[in-house]
Parts: structure tokens; C-alpha cells; sequence
């Protein structure tokens, strides 16, 4: 039931040639994958929190079929850095769209970085803040999204990006450092 | 210098690890140290390490608080038993949503599959699959059962089910083109599996290669057999998009429509496409799930052989409603064109005239006529002659208990025979039976073991299993215990008959019942009838149904696993005798209803409904099963159904009192329990009820008048005391503080040893304005609850109705001691805190009063707010905030 990145690489690369059983084993390999993150999601999910995972699952696959016509998936990391980024807007999405559902739990967060925010505020600059590193560093953001919101260990980010473990560790503390700037530097927003 | 990044990484971030495992004042020596050639590492490392300080594990952990992974994959674990039944042996598949194991099921001593869903992904009992669990079909993998685990994730529904050895349609289907004949036969064996499961009202939801296993029979042809029906569709909801794999996938489906018999249809017909041209008409694309479009339709009917056309194309409709039916496609496919060469062509015939007649079966018993074979005895030569006289003996009985309208014929072992059947595979075969009757003998000490299969031939499963001990004396009571057996497991309809013990056994058996239905029940004499009666007629059942259930009634009350242990050896014991008595049935229905498993719980009232459709107790224990379950439409229909025929019977509205009461419809309750009363005033339960619903509703009246009648009906007593209080209670609520008073008064002349009777009198007297009387009643509380408290330390409620006397008496320093003392108990209940609030006010401490009221329910808490010395509080704002918050 493993699979090894090289499984994933040649099958997207068969995909990206119009290979549509390779797209179907793809999904196969990544279903376990999907369902996992949402399996976790539930676990804090309030009863009526109705981030449903098979919705999760094929938003996210629809996602990806529309991206194979653009992108040339060059490796299984590559790929998943896509599918972090993917999965991240969708979660967002439904986040801003239920303000109330609680997805963060922030007790450990510097108080500088609360600065008078509450729950939802601090959520929000978060994701507004992650955009923007999507836009200077998408493998940071990726990896950093990975860990934070879909509780990947660094193990196995390792696996599913293909990189070294310290390469893992250092964009973990970039990505960190990055965002604890930004926190600390935005104005407390109100209006949002 | 090292250029590559991912060396630069390695050693940034390792020498950055180390440098923070190390004393602060240390740090900065130990990287110039290591860093000596290359100052612009050395900056690196140290910004890396003074972020890392500054940040203090900010985001290091998850934003969300996540399950361990590992654990969540490994639900079993090879070696282990689960439900002191079944033994892991391996996992065999592990999907998105849940794992399977191939297992060892001890009790019926063979191996099955065992699925289990992921923690997280939800109960696998859905009314889906349930109604999946009543399909038997070779070409639908057998479920057996839905048991429940106890594991650390919480209660874990996992599914027993036939074990198949096959290879997946999926692989088959990589390796090479398939031969037409295979092709064909796979494609009408699949066919039919999904014809007989939507002809039971179930859907597949996920039709893919993948969940069809193709199992080699001993003849070398395949049986095809679909798994997962009924799973996939267990989160679909209204409107929710499914799981299912793209290619496959119906595009009403994937657009967000709901599973349907169209959407397998749809399925099906790619499968199809793909068996007899090894390829798959449609592609996905973007716009997700296949696409059909008429030139597509065109495009791949060319490459279909024109009489597969026919059978395929109807599936691929867009539109879901124009879609052909399942049953359409399998005629098609056997239409005689194809079957010119096919032996198969007679069984496909009487699976189309099945099917047609499939509707009414199905509501009129679920399954088709059936012919039941009796096999040769197994087992040693001597008992040959004792086993053929058996089970010519249990065809008869089987005959005779059917009452004209016979469901089952029965094939004598003379005729299997005659005719060379003595395997279950042979009595298929030659006899065209659709079940057997396996029979095992074996000479053990002091007489015979047996095992009994009652074999399912379509399936080739055990529908019901017996296995045990039978003394040489008692070898008679085997042939009636079979029949049961079988009556039992194939839901035969028979005779309702009156079941009886023998003349002589008849007075003390009844006696044994009429102290079970006894009100209170005593069980104790109950169990002494029961046990003469079983002395004196040893071939019934139902003496020792009476005993397994004084055992189990005495159990719920007192919660001992060894009672219940006793009262489930009873019930084995009678099942052995007839397992289709009524009285069987009813028991063991209350076993598992006890035991918290519903669904067979369930299945034995059905069985006694079955038989006598207008059994009380069997409505009300179906109904109970049902509402248990959260089906309460189900529970008040079998609710109802029992008052409608018998309406002097007190206990189908006090069912359902509860259900409402549980419900929150307080108006419809109090109905039920009103009748309740009406039908049986001389039991309190219904009483009680009626009150606590007055109460939570504030009304104090109504509940002062119920206590009342209450009290009328009660013999004198110890409760006496106690319900004139509870009286005093209520008027004192309702502000009639002088008739309280004397009811209070009633109640310590009648009990003068409870605390409580004289803090409710004092509490009254005060309140109008009798101080030297109140006094005097405080004083007395006070001396017992102060003997009490020098008994049992340990009791917070003690201590604080101390603390409250103190304080009304004005010794204000003892009562903060003690009160102080009552609130460090760990554990404190309604009674305590109610207490405290009233003497931190006592003691006008308002912030003391607000803290213990905090801690409160919302009941309690609305309790306080109608209590009569709590004005103050109630005024308050705060208080009134915190009941605003809840």
C-alpha cells in the first residue's frame, strides 16, 4: 500500500501526457493522503462544523485536474507543495466563510504576537500573512502550511516533499520567522 | 565554504540544534569554535539561534490539535482478540477510510474479514447498512454482523463478513484482455449482485474493479462477488459530494448530485465497457468525473460489439432519471443471443424470475421459498442410525409447524440419499436446495457432542450455528431444539402456539411469572419456582428462560457481570431446547437490550413480532431497541401499536412518557404518564415522572397535587415522612409558607431523625415570622447533623447543612468554618452547592453565594432562582448574567 516517490513522479508525468489511468491511480495513491488531514481535522471539529471530507477531498482533486493542463508536475515534491497550497485556500476559504469555527488553538503564541488580537484576528493576519509568503517562497509556505495546519511531522514532510531533513528544519524556521515579523510589526486590525 | 544549499542547510540548522542544547553562556564560544573558517556561517547560525530564542516555540506545534498518525492507522494489531471472539490474524487492506483484517471467529470456527473504520471516520451502523446486512446473494460479499469494540479511541463499530481469496477485478483487468466468455460471465454475475441489492433498497455508491473480487471456485469458473455495498455511501449526506474514483464516477455524482441506483448504473456501465474492450469509455477531465457527450457515445459504440451495445449504452445517459435499471442491463446480457454457448443460461433465468418477484418477497419475508436439505449425519458409524432417525424426525416437525402457507420445503435425508447429495455444495446442485441442515455427532463422556449448521447454500454460510452437550437421556429434546434452529434461522412462519410447561409443572411455573410480573418483582422466589419447575420438566424452555431472566432483571438492577454471566449460561441452556419459543426470543431480546446491543436486541422481538404480530412485550421491547438506536418515529409506531392492542396496559405510556420526557416534550409526557397513573395508580414510577416534569417546568402546584394523590395511595410508611416534606417543599415554592410549615411538622412527627425535616420546618417558621419556633427547629437539625457529621466526616452535604444551621442560629464564625470546609470537598452536588448559596446569603456574603452558584447546572441554578429565601440573589445582576450566559 506504500508509495514510493517514484510511484507519484512517473504516474504525474504520465498524467501530464494524458495518461487519464495514471490520474485515476494518482488519486488512489493520494486519497489516504486527503482523507488523513481531514481524519484529523475531525478529531477538534466541533459536531456542527461542517468541513466535510469528501467535499475537501475532491475540491481539491478538482483543483488539481485543472492545474495538470497548466503545470508541468517536475516531482513528487513539487507536486505536493501544489497540493498543500491547494488544500491551504480551500481550508481558508471555508475558515473566513465560518468565522466561528475554531481551527486555531493559539495558547502558545507569544503575547507580542496577540498584541490585543483575538482568536479569529490572529487567524486571519496569519492566513493573510501566508498569501504573501505563497507569493515570495511557495516552498516555505508549503512546507510551513504542511506543518501547522495539516500536522505534518518533519518526517514526514521529508517524504512527501522530497528534501533533506535540515532543508525541511531551516524553511520550518524561515517560514516561522517570517510570519512572527510580520504578526508583530502588523497594526492590530479591526476592520477585518 | 559550501555552496550547495542543502549542505549549507544541513549545517546550519544541525550546529543551530546544538547550539541551543547548550548552557546560554556557552553558545557563542561553541560556534566561533565551529565555524572558524566561515564567518558568514557564523552569522547564520547565530541569527538562526537568536530567532529561535526570541520566538519561544512559536508555531513549533501544530495550529490544530492533531490525532497521533500512527496510532490512528493501527486499529488492531495481529495477534490480538477482539470482543473475546475474534483473532487478528493480519491486516490485509488498508484504505482511506478503513482497514481490513482477515480474522479467526472462534465461535463459529471459521475465518472472516473484519472491517473496521478509522477512528474519525465515523460509526459504520447506518440504516444503509443495515438494511446491506439482510442481503444474501453469492455475488454480494456476505456481512455478517456489526459488532462494537471497546478501544482507546472510544466505542469502534467494526464488520464481520465472509472472508473471500480472490484477486480484485481491478488487477485482473491490468494483466490482459479478458476472454468473451469470461467477460460475459463476470459481467452477468456482477449484474446481478447489484440487481438483488437495489432490489433490497441498497446502493453501492463506489462501483470500481477494485471493489470486485473475483473468487475461484472449485470448478475453476469465478464467483463474482462486489464488496463495500452499503459503506461508501455511510457520509453522504443531502447534497454531499462523494469519494468515488473519477473514472468511474457518474457525473451526476460528481457534480455534487447523491448516490442513486442511476449513479451505480452509471458505474456499472464503465465497468462493462472496460471487461468486454479493456478500455474505459471516458476520460476524466477538469470539469471532474467522466464526461459524456454524444460524440463520445457515438465514438465508443463503434467499438462495442453490437449486442453488448445494447446492454451498455442505456447506463451512460446523462440525465440519471434516463438512465436504464440494473435489472435492464443483466436482461440484455442474457438475452439468448449471447447465451448460445453458455451453461450458464438456466440459473440466469431464474434470477430474472426472481427478481421479478423480488418486491413482494421481500416485504412479505425477505427471502424466496426455500428448500432445505437435510445431509447425512457426521460423525461415527454407531450414531448413524440415532442421527438419520433425528433429522427425520426435525423434517417432520419442520412440516407440521408450518401452518398451511408453507414457506419451506423440506428434502428428506432418504431423498439426498437416493440421490448422491451429502455435501452442502451437492444439495445445491442435484437437489436444488437453497439451504442444508449440517448435523455432527460425536460420543463424548456421559453422551453426545453436537454441531448444528443451518447453511445458507446461495451463500454457503451458517446462518445459524448450535454447538454443545447432549446427555444420551436427553437426546430426544435435539430433534425439537433443531427445528427450532431452524424455524429461527430461516424466519419461518409458523403456528403461534400457547407454550407450555408439562401438567405437573404447570402451578409452580406460573408462580415462578407471577413474581417476575410482581410489582415490585421478587426475584429471589421467583428463581426458586423457576428452578422446581425446571426439576420437574427439564425438556422446556421456558423454565429456564425464567431463570436466565430473574438473572438478567436482578443484573440491571444491580449491575453484577456475574449475574448476567449466569442468566446468559441459562439462556444457552433453553436456546438448546428450542431456540424459536417465543419466551426464548423475548429473553434473550432483553439480554442484548441490557447489554447494549441493540440491533440484535432487535432482531429477537422482530422474531416474536414475526410469529405474533400482536406481542406487547415484544412491541415494547422493539420499540425500546429503536429508540435507542434514534429511531423514534419506529419507537412511538411499536409504542403506540401496543397501547392500540391493549389498552389497560399501563406500561406502553410510560415507554413513551420517557421517550417524550428524553425527548424535551414535556406537554405529550405528562399525557403518557397521566394515562400511566390512570391504568396503574398503585405503582409510584409514573408519579415520580409526573412530578419531575411539573418541576422542571415550575410548576409547583400540579407537583404538590401529585405528591398528594401520592400520599392518599401510600400505605404509612417510612416514604410518609418524606413525601409530607416533599409537599412542604412544593407549597413552600409556591409561597404558601403556613401551609408548608404544617406539612413539615406531619413530616418530623413522623421522622424526627432526618436534619433535613427540620431545617425545611425552621425554614418555614422563619419565613413567618415564628423566630423562637424556627429556633427551636434549627437547634434540633443541628444536634443530628452534628452526630452525623462526627460519624462520617466525609461528607460534604453534611457539613454544609451544618454550616447552614450555624449561620441561621447566628454563630456566623462556625458557619464560615464549615462551610469553608464543605466547599474544599472535591465532589459537590446539587444539594451542596444549593445549600451553600443559601448560607453565603444567610451570612450575606453575595460574592461567596454567586461562586457556589456558578458552579450549579442550569437546573440547579434555576432552582435557585425560584427559591423562596434567595430573593436577594435573584435580584442580582450578576446571577442573572450567569444564568444569561448559560
Amino acid at each position: 500500500m506504500s508509495n514510493t516517490p517514484l510511484d507519484i513522479t512517473v504516474l504525474l508525468r504520465r498524467w501530464h501526457n494524458g495518461d487519464h489511468a495514471a490520474g485515476d491511480e494518482l488519486f488512489r495513491l493520494i486519497l489516504p493522503e486527503l482523507k488523513k488531514i481531514a481524519a484529523r481535522f475531525r478529531n477538534r471539529e466541533r459536531p456542527n462544523y461542517s468541513l466535510q471530507r469528501t467535499e475537501l477531498v475532491n475540491e481539491l482533486y478538482s483543483k488539481l485536474l485543472e492545474a495538470n493542463d497548466e503545470i508541468d508536475w517536475r516531482n513528487r515534491g513539487h507536486f505536493f507543495a501544489i497540493y498543500t497550497i491547494k488544500l491551504r485556500r480551500f481550508l481558508i476559504d471555508r475558515a473566513r466563510k465560518k468565522p466561528t469555527s475554531e481551527l486555531l488553538s493559539i495558547e502558545d503564541l507569544p503575547e507580542g504576537i496577540m498584541a490585543g488580537r483575538n482568536r479569529l484576528e490572529v487567524r486571519l493576519a496569519v492566513d493573510r500573512l501566508l498569501d504573501e509568503l505563497e507569493k515570495e517562497s511557495p516552498t516555505t509556505c508549503s512546507i510551513l502550511v504542511a506543518r501547522i495546519y495539516f500536522g505534518y511531522e518533519v518526517k514526514e514532510i521529508v517524504k512527501n516533499f522530497d528534501l533533506p531533513q535540515r532543508t525541511v528544519e531551516r524553511h520550518l524556521h524561515d517560514g516561522r520567522k517570517w510570519l512572527f515579523e510580520r504578526l508583530g510589526k502588523e497594526p492590530t486590525p479591526s476592520g477585518e | 565554504m559550501t555552496t550547495d544549499p542543502q549542505d549549507r542547510d544541513e549545517r546550519v540548522m544541525t550546529l543551530a540544534d546544538e547550539a541551543l542544547k547548550i548552557p546560554h553562556s556557552e553558545r557563542n564560544n561553541f560556534l566561533k569554535i565551529s565555524c572558524i573558517d566561515d564567518p558568514e556561517l557564523y552569522r547564520e547560525i547565530s541569527e538562526v539561534v537568536a530567532w529561535e530564542e526570541r520566538m519561544t516555540g512559536f508555531l513549533c506545534r501544530p495550529l490544530i490539535e492533531f490525532i497521533d498518525l500512527e496510532v490512528l492507522d493501527k486499529v488492531f494489531e495481529p495477534g490480538q482478540t477482539v470482543s473475546g471472539r475474534f483473532d487478528i490474524l493480519r491486516l490485509v487492506g488498508d484504505g482511506g477510510m478503513g482497514v481490513v483484517y482477515e480474522a479467526f471467529d472462534r465461535k463459529r470456527e471459521q475465518r472472516i474479514a473484519i472491517k473496521v473504520a478509522k477512528p474519525g471516520f465515523g460509526r459504520l451502523l447506518t440504516p444503509e447498512l443495515q438494511r446491506a446486512l439482510q442481503v444474501r446473494h453469492e455475488n454480494i460479499c456476505m456481512v455478517n454482523e456489526v459488532h462494537t469494540a471497546m478501544t482507546e479511541f472510544g466505542e469502534l463499530d467494526f464488520l464481520t463478513m465472509e472472508f473471500l481469496d480472490g484477486e480484485t477485478l481491478a488487477r485482473k483487468l491490468k494483466q490482459s484482455k479478458l476472454e468473451r466468455a469470461e467477460a460475459l460471465e463476470i459481467a452477468r454475475q456482477l449484474c446481478a449482485g447489484v440487481v438483488k441489492a437495489h432490489q433490497s433498497g441498497i446502493l453501492h455508491g463506489d462501483l470500481t474493479p477494485a471493489n470486485v473480487i473475483l473468487c475461484p471456485r472449485k470448478n475453476g469458473s469465478p464467483r463474482v462477488v462486489i464488496t463495500d455495498f452499503g459503506l461508501s455511501t455511510e457520509t453522504a449526506g443531502a447534497g454531499e459530494i462523494k469519494g468515488g474514483t473519477p473514472s468511474y464516477m457518474a457525473p451526476d455524482l460528481w457534480r455534487g448530485g447523491k448516490a442513486s441506483q442511476a449513479s451505480d448504473v452509471f458505474s456499472l456501465g464503465v465497468i462493462l465497457n472496460e471487461l468486454i474492450t479493456g478500455e474505459k469509455p471516458f476520460s476524466a477531465t477538469a470539469e471532474g468525473g467522466a464526461t459524456v457527450d454524444s460524440s463520445v457515445e457515438l465514438k465508443r459504440a463503434k467499438n462495442l460489439p453490437q449486442r453488448w451495445r445494447k446492454a451498455i449504452m442505456p447506463c451512460f445517459r446523462p440525465k440519471p432519471e434516463e438512465r436504464c435499471s440494473a435489472e435492464q442491463v443483466l436482461h440484455e446480457l442474457e438475452r439468448k443471443s449471447f447465451f448460445r454457448t453458455s451453461a450458464g443460461a438456466v440459473t440466469i433465468a431464474a434470477v430474472i424470475a426472481l427478481a421479478a418477484l423480488a418486491p413482494w418477497i421481500v416485504d412479505a419475508f425477505r427471502s424466496p421459498p426455500i428448500r432445505l436439505a437435510m445431509l447425512p449425519v457426521q460423525g461415527s458409524g454407531g450414531l448413524d442410525q440415532r442421527g438419520r432417525q433425528i433429522l427425520d424426525e426435525v423434517a417432520e416437525r419442520v412440516r407440521q409447524i408450518q401452518n398451511g402457507k408453507a414457506t419451506a420445503a423440506v428434502i428428506p435425508l432418504s431423498k439426498a440419499l437416493d440421490k448422491g447429495a451429502t455435501t452442502p455444495e451437492e444439495a445445491q446442485k442435484i437437489l436444488g436446495a437453497t439451504h442444508a441442515l449440517q448435523l455432527k455427532l460425536s460420543p463424548e463422556t456421559g453422551g453426545l457432542a453436537v454441531e448444528a449448521a443451518v447453511i445458507d447454500l446461495n451463500t454457503m454460510t451458517h446462518v445459524r450455528d448450535y454447538s454443545g452437550h447432549f446427555a444420551e437421556a436427553d437426546l430426544s429434546d435435539l430433534s425439537t431444539g433443531l427445528t427450532g434452529l431452524i424455524s429461527w434461522g430461516l424466519h419461518l412462519r409458523r403456528r403461534s402456539q400457547p407454550e407450555s410447561v408439562i401438567p405437573s409443572a404447570v402451578t409452580v411455573y406460573k408462580s415462578g411469572r407471577d413474581y417476575l410480573d410482581h410489582e415490585p418483582p421478587d426475584f429471589i422466589n421467583a428463581q426458586r419456582e423457576f428452578e422446581v419447575a425446571e426439576h420437574l420438566d427439564s425438556h422446556s424452555p421456558l423454565p429456564l428462560a425464567g431463570l436466565a431472566e430473574a438473572q438478567i432483571r436482578k443484573y440491571q438492577d444491580a449491575k453484577d457481570k456475574t449475574i448476567q454471566k449466569t442468566a446468559q449460561s441459562w439462556l444457552a441452556k433453553a436456546e438448546a431446547l428450542n431456540p424459536d419459543s417465543l419466551r426464548v426470543r423475548l429473553t434473550s431480546g432483553l439480554l442484548h437490550l441490557i447489554d447494549g446491543d441493540y440491533p440484535t436486541a432487535l432482531e429477537d422481538y422482530q422474531r416474536v413480532e414475526e410469529i405474533e404480530p400482536r406481542n406487547v412485550e415484544a412491541l415494547l421491547g422493539s420499540g425500546f431497541a429503536y429508540e435507542t438506536q434514534g429511531k423514534f418515529d419506529r419507537a412511538i409506531a411499536d409504542y403506540r401499536r401496543a397501547i392500540s392492542i391493549d389498552p389497560k396496559n399501563y406500561k406502553p405510556h410510560e415507554y413513551l412518557g420517557a421517550l417524550y420526557y428524553n425527548r424535551g416534550n414535556y406537554a405529550q409526557s405528562e399525557e403518557e404518564f397521566q394515562k400511566d397513573i390512570e391504568l396503574a395508580p398503585d405503582r409510584i414510577d409514573a408519579y415520580g415522572s409526573l412530578i419531575g416534569i411539573y418541576t422542571t417546568a415550575f410548576k409547583y402546584e400540579d407537583a404538590e397535587k401529585v405528591y398528594k394523590s401520592l400520599l392518599q395511595r401510600q400505605k404509612q410508611g417510612e416514604d410518609t415522612a418524606l413525601m409530607l416534606n416533599n409537599i412542604g417543599v412544593m407549597l413552600a415554592y409556591q409561597g404558601k409558607q403556613k401551609e408548608a410549615r404544617d406539612y413539615y411538622q406531619r413530616a418530623v412527627q413522623k421522622d424526627p431523625n432526618r436534619a433535613k425535616y427540620w431545617l425545611n420546618l425552621g425554614d418555614a417558621q422563619r419565613r413567618i415570622g415564628e423566630a423562637a419556633n424556627a429556633k427551636d427547629s434549627y437547634q434540633h437539625g443541628l444536634r443530628l447533623i452534628q452526630d452525623q457529621v462526627t460519624k462520617n466526616v466525609a461528607n460534604a452535604l453534611a457539613r454544609a447543612r451544618l454550616a447552614y444551621f450555624e449561620a441561621r442560629l447566628g454563630h456566623k464564625d462556625e458557619a464560615r468554618l464549615q462551610i469553608t470546609a464543605a466547599m474544599n470537598y472535591p465532589s459537590k452536588d446539587k444539594e451542596v452547592l444549593l445549600c451553600a448559596v443559601e448560607t453565603y446569603e444567610a451570612l450575606g456574603d453575595r460574592e461567596k453565594a454567586l461562586e457556589a452558584a456558578a458552579m450549579a447546572t442550569v437546573q440547579t441554578q434555576d432552582e435557585m432562582a425560584h427559591h423562596p429565601d434567595l430573593a436577594g440573589l435573584q435580584q442580582d445582576s450578576r446571577f442573572k448574567s450567569l444564568r444569561g450566559q448559560r
